[in-house]
């Protein structure tokens, strides 16, 4: 006599989640002591920046980093947003990491530097506590009496247990009201706070389940609970100071909707959510959690942004500030100067600085049998070999690439692995960028507009 | 790293010491909060029969180890809340005890430590507020 769960309306909406440049990266797999395990977590090869992305790492969990600078710098393709991307995994969901690609701070509806406090801001949490008693039981029976002549106050018992104990509770009108309203029954485990007279119910008793042949979608069977009654629940938040000043400053209710927002936060809120955090610190009843701002892509931002960011880096409430460029020496954003990654030399000088190499084929090898497993397509050895050549000689991002339009090809010749032969096709069809660049060397005077051979923008 | 037995069993007793404490104080918290729950309810009866209790003479038995006694109401009343506040006390501060227990527990046994555990706790005032600014 197994419980059937009726089939309803309701149907399970399967969440499409998109397969990005990195999202087979989980962690920036290290061991206790920090060495770089060869391929683990879905990071291969880069041994030192990975050693140096862990240190980096603990310091962080620690506090100890907060407003210091790192800088991951290395050729196209070599792992730094990957690095970038499982240090975020490896901290947690309970580190605030933001990541923001350098060009967003030139968005019109907002100034560069409110950009950059935004973003500073959104990376640092606030933990607080929130304690409250709760009573927490099996509800082995209600019993509510209405009195006979219609007037007068219902009164009612309610009787909980857990698995060492059972009590009886007189009921207030509140109560009665609010356990009428939630339909308890007996053999609902429910959850009263003492403070509020709030009645959540957690699920059905598993003791109960087969009270009834058949129970409704929503039915969720817990255990009864165990210990005391009466039980003291603490539970942690972690707030970024971004969302306390979003809502702060947003004017009341629907005027929000009206009054034009321009997404400016006033910098009185700003100071005054500040203070209060300070004195809220001082009395112990939070704590800062500096997280991490990563910013992609470091030499799109202008000489005023750096100099911002060199002073919000001193502020008492800053995050550790991770910046990822592939440029070499190239001008400054706004100035005339030319400087190594485009960064100026004095906020270089406060930056920690780790480098990656490009890899080895025996590395991109590693790397495309991950890629073709996160894309779900089987690949034959030679095959492997094959494109491991081509990302040698190319490079790995269009290796990459290269699997999916491969996996493609296969699917057509109704195949179910990748052969020598897809890798070929897909090559001769789709060309890397020396070959683009060689082809339009050729042909540039058939090309519309082209005015002539000018040197190619320079990319390392 | 070779470790020898002896220190190896030596940090066994001291997990196992510490679990024991853990362990025992909740049993603790346990059995105070039968008792207040039984105090509760006498309270409860006390409080509603009083009507029925003049027929007694406004007075109850209440049993005390194996003793019987028959006094007041407003004595045995008094006596039980008495007993409530003292329980209360107690467990809050078995409660407390048991953070710091835990914490000691989890250091021995190379576990992460519970975030947040050291802060205190914001008001119900202050909590109000910040749900509202966090509009959960």
């Amino acid at each position: 006599m197994a419980a059937v769960s009726l089939t309803s309306e309701e149907h399970e909406v399967t969440r499409i989640e998109r397969i990005g440049a990195h999202s087979h990266i989980r962690g920036l797999g290290l061991t206790d002591e920090l060495t770089p395990k060869p391929s683990a977590q879905g990071m291969v090869g880069q041994i030192k920046a990975r050693r140096a992305a862990g240190v980096v790492h603990n310091m962080v969990k620690e506090g100890k980093l907060a407003g210091q600078a790192v800088l991951i710098a290395g050729q196209p393709g070599t792992g730094k947003t990957a690095i970038a991307n499982g240090l975020a995994q490896s901290l947690g969901p309970d580190t605030p990491f933001t990541a923001v690609s350098a060009s967003e701070i030139y968005s019109l509806g907002m100034s560069k530097t409110e950009v950059l406090t935004q973003a500073f801001r959104r990376s640092i949490g606030v933990r607080i506590k929130e304690e409250t008693e709760i009573i927490e039981g099996e509800v082995v029976e209600v019993q509510i009496d209405r009195p006979a002549t219609g007037t007068g106050a219902k009164v009612g018992k309610l009787t909980l247990k857990t698995t060492e104990m059972e009590t009886i509770y007189d009921l207030g009108n509140k109560l009665i009201e609010a356990l009428t309203k939630e339909k308890v029954q007996a053999g609902d485990v429910i959850t009263i706070d003492k403070a509020t007279g709030k009645i959540t119910k957690l699920g059905r008793s598993f003791t109960r389940a087969r009270d009834y042949d058949a129970t409704g979608p929503q039915t969720r069977f817990v255990q009864c609970p165990e210990g005391e009654l009466q039980k003291r629940k603490e539970v942690v938040h972690t707030v970024t100071l971004h969302e306390i000043d979003v809502i702060n400053n947003r004017t009341q209710g629907f005027m929000a909707l009206f009054s034009g927002d321009t997404g400016e936060i006033k910098g009185e809120v700003r100071q005054q959510i500040n203070a209060k955090v300070a004195e809220w610190r001082e009395e112990g009843k939070a704590e800062l959690v500096p997280g991490v701002l990563f910013i992609d892509e470091v030499h799109m931002l202008d000489i005023e942004c750096f100099s911002f960011i060199n002073r919000a880096l001193e502020d008492d409430m800053a995050p550790v500030v991770i910046v990822a460029t592939n440029r070499g020496i190239t001008r400054i954003r706004g100035t005339r100067n030319l400087s190594p990654h485009g960064i100026p030399i004095d906020m270089l000088d406060r930056m920690i600085i780790i480098k990656t190499t490009p890899y080895q084929e025996k590395e991109i090898k590693e790397i495309l049998k991950i890629r073709c497993e996160e894309e779900d397509c089987e690949i034959q050895d030679d095959a492997l070999v094959v494109l491991t050549k081509i990302g040698l000689e190319t490079s790995l991002r269009y290796a990459i690439q290269l699997i999916t339009l491969a996996n493609l090809a296969a699917m057509k010749r109704k195949e179910k692995q990748i052969a020598i032969v897809d890798v070929k096709k897909v090559y001769q069809l789709f060309i890397d960028e020396q070959r683009s660049q060689k082809f339009l060397k050729e042909y540039e005077d058939e090309f519309m507009f082209d005015e002539g051979t000018e040197t190619a923008m320079e990319t390392n | 790293m070779a470790v020898s037995p002896e220190r190896i069993q030596q940090q066994l007793e001291e997990v196992e010491a510490a679990a024991e404490d853990v362990i025992s104080d909740r049993q603790e918290i346990v059995t105070l909060d039968r008792r207040r729950n039984t105090n509760r309810e006498a309270l409860r009866q006390l409080k509603t029969n009083k009507i029925a209790s003049q027929s007694t003479g406004n007075k109850s038995w209440i049993c005390v180890g194996n003793m019987f006694l028959k006094l007041p109401n407003t004595v045995v009343v008094d006596c039980i809340e008495k007993e409530q506040k003292q329980l209360d006390t107690e467990i809050n501060n078995l409660r407390n005890g048991l953070r710091s227990k835990v914490n000691h527990l989890n250091d021995l046994e190379a576990k992460q430590k519970t975030v947040g555990t050291n802060l205190k706790p914001l008001s119900q005032d202050e909590w109000k507020a910040v749900k509202q600014v966090l509009g959960r």
